[in-house]
C-alpha cells in the first residue's frame, strides 16, 4: 500500500513527537519559538480566536496553523489561502501567530512546542511510505508543500470522497473519523477484535465508530449467531471482546475460562410481535394457544430467545396448549420477524428490540412484568486479549454514559425502569 | 379388416406419443416456471409498498446510502476475491486435471474422491475444517503465522479456494478427457517434449474449455458463503462478501437490503452462466 497515507496521531508517536521536541529546545530552528513560562499558561484555558480563518466551521477536515506569522513565514498563508480556494467549504482553516500573546496561549494549549501544521488534529503522516512531520520549517525539517498538498488531499478524500481501494481501505465512516486506520489490524494487534451476536449489529456498529472517533483505537466486529461464535472463540483462542445475544453464553464462555471481565450493556425484554393492526386479536400468551393462529418461536437450543420463550411458556404453563399452534421453530430472534414480516406465521414471541426492527410491518403486544422472564446481555473481555487495557476501556465505554446512549438510541432497553415497549 | 387394424394401431401409436410427449414437457416446463417464478418473485416484492412508508421496498433500497455503500464494497471485494481465487485455482487445476486425465494413478479412485469431498460436504463444515487446520495443527499455525489468513481478506481466498479449486480441477478434467491424445502422441513422435506437446497442443485444444472451467470457478468463489463466514468472520467492510452481506442484513431485520443483494447475485449467476453456455461449457461440473 504505498503512497497510501496513514496519520498517527502524535501521541501515538512519542519517538517522532520527542524528536521534535528536543529539535526545538535544542537546535532553536527557524518556525520553533521556544515553549512559554509555564505560569503563563492559565489554568482554564479558552479558546483563542485565530488571527486568520477560512472555510467553513462545521467542515470535517480542519487545519490549523502554529507559526509566528512575519516576514519569514509569509508562505504559511499562502498555502493555507491555496488549500482555502481549492477545497472550498470541505475545510475549516485556522492560522495562530505564534509571535504573539494570544497565539501563543493556544499554542501551549494545544500542547505543542514547535511551528507546525495540523491537519485534523495530526502533524505526522505517511507520504508514499516515508513517515512525516508537520512541524517546524519545511525546508530544513524533511518535508514540503507537495508532502502537505497530498496530506490534505487524501484527508478531504478520506472525509468526503468514496473508497478509493476497497481491498486497502476501510468503511468510508471509519476513515472519514480520523483514527489511524490500521491495516495490520490482526485479533489481538494494535486494534481490537470483536465477536458481536448479530442482532445487536446496529448499536454496535454505531458504538465501534464512537470509540474508534475518542480513542482512535479501530474495532473489528465479527457478526454471526451467538453459539458459532462461541464455537469459533473456542477453535480460534483468539480475539478481544464477546457480546453474545445473552448471559448464557457469557456463562458458557466463562466457565471455559475465557472470559475475563464482563459488564451488562442491554437487557432483552421478551414480547408479541403479530400482524400490522393485529388482525387475529391477540392480547397476551394465553390467545396465542386459540386455534386457527400460526405461531413461530425460538428453537430453544440454538437461540437465547427461543430458551427464554421456552422458560416463559412454561412459567405460565403454557408450553402444551401454545405448542400446538406452532409451525415454526426458528434458529435467530431476527428471522422471526422476517418470518412474520413475509406473512408466513401470524404471531411471534421476540425481544422487544428486534420487534422493534420490525414497526414497520407488525404491532407488538407486551407481557406483564411481573410474570416476564427479562434477560441480560453482559459484553465480555475475552482472557487471550493481547490488549487488555484497551478491550477494558472498551467494556466501560460501552456499559458507560455513552454507550448507554446509543443503545437506547436504536431501540435496546438499557434500563429496565424505560423499556423501550412501556407495559 | 388388416387395414382398419393398422389405422387404429398408428392413432394408439400417436396418441401415446402425444401423451408422452405432453407429460414431458409440462413436467419441464412446470419445472422452469417455477425457477422463473421464484426469481421474480425477489423482484415483485421488491415493488411492493412499504407499510410504514408508503413507499416501494425498491425505493426505499436505492435511497439508502449505508445499504448501497455497504453493498458496493462487498460486491468488490467479491468480484476481486473471486477473480483471485480462481488464478489460484486454474494455477492447481490445470496440472491437475491434466495428470488426472492422461495418467492411470496409483488410488485413482480414492484421489478422485478426494477431490469431490469438498463439493459434497456441507460448506459450514469446510468452514469450521477450515478454521481446526489453521489454529489447532502445528502445520496450520505454522502457515497462518505466515499468511495471517484466520479471520482476515485473505480467508476470504482461502476458503472459496478450499471449495471452488474442486470444481475447477472437475471442470478441466471434463475438457481435457475430451481432448484426443492422439493429438499429442503425434506432437511426440514429430520430436516436441511432453512439456511442449502440452503446451501447443492440449492447451490450445483446451482454450474455450479452461475459459468455461475458469468462469464456472469464479462464479463458485462469488456465490461461496457459510465458510467464509466461519474461516474470514462476518466483518462489513472488511470479509463481508456479497453472500455475508445478505446474511448480515437478513441477521438485523434489513429483509429489503437482503433481497436486494439476493437479486444482484442472481443476475450476476445468469450472466455468467450465459458466458459459460456460450463457451459450450460442459455440463459435468461435478
Amino acid at each position: 500500500m504505498t503512497g497510501a497515507l496513514l496519520p498517527i496521531r502524535p501521541s501515538h508517536n512519542l519517538r517522532t513527537v520527542f524528536l521534535a521536541a528536543s529539535a526545538c529546545l535544542v537546535m532553536n530552528l527557524s518556525g520553533c519559538s521556544k515553549p512559554p513560562p509555564k505560569e503563563q499558561a492559565s489554568p482554564e484555558p479558552r479558546p483563542v480566536p485565530p488571527v486568520f480563518s477560512m472555510g467553513q466551521p462545521n467542515a470535517k477536515v480542519r487545519i490549523d496553523a502554529f507559526y509566528p506569522l512575519d516576514k519569514e513565514h509569509a508562505w504559511v498563508l499562502d498555502w493555507l489561502h491555496e488549500a482555502g480556494r481549492n477545497y472550498g467549504e470541505k475545510v475549516n482553516i485556522r492560522a495562530y501567530d505564534i509571535g504573539t500573546e494570544p497565539g501563543r496561549r493556544e499554542w501551549h494549549r494545544r500542547g505543542m512546542l514547535c511551528g507546525g501544521l495540523l491537519v485534523n488534529d495530526k502533524s505526522c503522516f505517511t507520504v508514499g511510505g516515508r513517515k512525516i512531520t508537520l512541524l517546524r520549517d519545511p525546508n530544513t525539517a524533511g518535508w514540503t508543500r507537495e508532502h502537505f498538498v497530498t496530506v490534505l488531499a487524501s484527508e478531504v478524500h478520506r472525509a468526503y470522497g468514496q473508497t478509493k481501494e476497497l481491498l486497502d481501505t476501510k468503511s468510508p465512516v471509519t476513515s472519514a473519523q480520523g483514527p489511524a486506520p490500521n491495516r495490520q489490524a490482526k485479533a489481538g494487534g494494535k486494534s481490537l477484535f470483536m465477536f458481536c451476536g448479530a442482532g445487536l449489529r446496529k448499536p454496535i456498529e454505531a458504538l465501534r465508530k464512537a470509540f474508534e472517533a475518542e480513542y482512535g483505537i479501530p474495532v473489528r466486529v465479527c457478526y454471526a449467531g451467538s453459539a458459532c461464535l462461541l464455537a469459533q472463540i473456542e477453535i480460534t483462542r483468539r480475539g478481544d471482546l464477546y457480546l453474545p445475544g445473552e448471559k448464557f453464553y457469557i456463562h458458557q464462555a466463562t466457565e471455559r475460562g475465557y472470559v475475563a471481565a464482563s459488564k451488562t450493556v442491554c437487557h432483552f425484554i421478551p414480547v408479541i410481535m403479530v400482524r400490522n393492526g393485529n388482525p387475529k386479536g391477540i392480547h397476551s400468551l394465553a390467545d396465542l394457544a386459540q386455534p386457527g393462529i400460526r405461531v413461530g418461536l425460538g428453537e430453544a437450543k440454538s437461540c437465547a430467545v427461543g430458551k427464554t420463550t421456552a422458560e416463559l411458556l412454561r412459567k405460565h404453563k403454557l408450553e402444551k396448549s401454545v405448542g400446538k399452534n406452532v409451525v415454526v421453530y426458528m434458529g435467530t430472534a431476527p428471522e422471526l420477524g422476517n418470518a412474520l414480516k413475509l406473512g408466513s406465521i401470524d404471531a411471534a414471541i421476540n425481544w422487544d428490540a428486534v420487534a422493534a426492527w420490525y414497526e414497520d410491518a407488525c404491532d407488538v403486544v407486551t407481557l406483564p412484568r411481573k410474570r416476564n422472564v427479562i434477560v441480560e446481555c453482559p459484553l465480555g473481555v475475552l482472557t487471550f486479549s493481547k490488549a487488555n487495557r484497551m478491550s477494558m476501556e472498551f467494556l466501560n465505554f460501552a456499559a458507560g454514559e455513552k454507550g448507554r446512549q446509543l443503545f437506547r438510541k436504536e431501540n435496546y432497553t438499557v434500563d429496565l425502569s424505560r423499556p423501550i415497549y412501556p407495559e | 379388416m388388416s387395414s382398419n387394424q393398422e389405422t387404429n394401431t398408428m392413432h394408439a401409436g400417436e396418441g401415446r406419443d402425444l401423451f408422452f410427449r405432453a407429460l414431458l414437457f409440462s413436467l419441464l416446463f412446470a419445472y422452469v416456471g417455477f425457477i422463473l417464478a421464484v426469481l421474480c418473485a425477489d423482484v415483485l416484492w421488491l415493488g411492493r409498498h412499504d407499510p410504514g412508508t408508503g413507499k416501494s421496498y425498491l425505493y426505499k433500497l436505492a435511497t439508502d446510502v449505508e445499504v448501497w455503500e455497504e453493498t458496493k464494497a462487498a460486491f468488490w471485494l467479491s468480484v476481486v476475491s473471486a477473480f483471485v481465487t480462481s488464478i489460484l485455482a486454474l494455477i492447481v487445476a490445470v496440472p491437475a486435471a491434466y495428470a488426472l486425465s492422461r495418467f492411470r494413478l496409483p488410488f485413482a479412485k480414492v484421489i478422485d474422491t478426494l477431490i469431490d469431498l469438498p463439493i459434497v460436504i456441507p460448506p459450514l463444515i469446510a468452514g469450521i475444517s477450515l478454521l481446526v487446520f489453521f489454529n489447532q495443527t502445528a502445520l496450520g499455525v505454522k502457515l497462518n503465522d505466515l499468511l495471517d489468513v484466520v479471520y482476515t481478506r485473505r480467508g476470504i481466498v482461502v476458503a472459496q479456494f478450499f471449495v471452488a479449486s474442486a470444481f475447477c480441477i472437475r471442470a478441466l478434467k471434463a475438457t481435457f478427457d475430451q481432448i484426443n491424445p492422439r493429438f499429442e502422441m503425434v506432437a511426440r513422435s514429430l520430436g516436441c517434449g511432453p512439456f511442449r506437446a502440452f503446451w501447443s497442443v492440449s492447451m490450445p485444444l483446451a482454450k474455450t474449455g479452461l475459459m468455461a472451467g475458469w468462469i464456472m470457478t469464479w462464479a463458485r468463489a462469488m456465490g461461496e458463503f457459510a465458510p467464509i463466514m466461519v474461516f474470514a468472520g462476518a466483518t462489513p467492510f472488511h470479509t463481508a462478501v456479497l453472500p455475508v452481506t445478505a446474511f448480515l442484513n437478513l441477521s438485523s431485520g434489513h429483509i429489503e437490503a437482503a433481497v436486494g443483494v439476493t437479486v444482484l447475485m442472481i443476475v450476476l449467476a445468469g450472466l455468467t452462466l450465459s458466458i459459460f453456455k456460450k463457451l459450450g461449457g460442459q455440463g459435468y461440473l461435478w
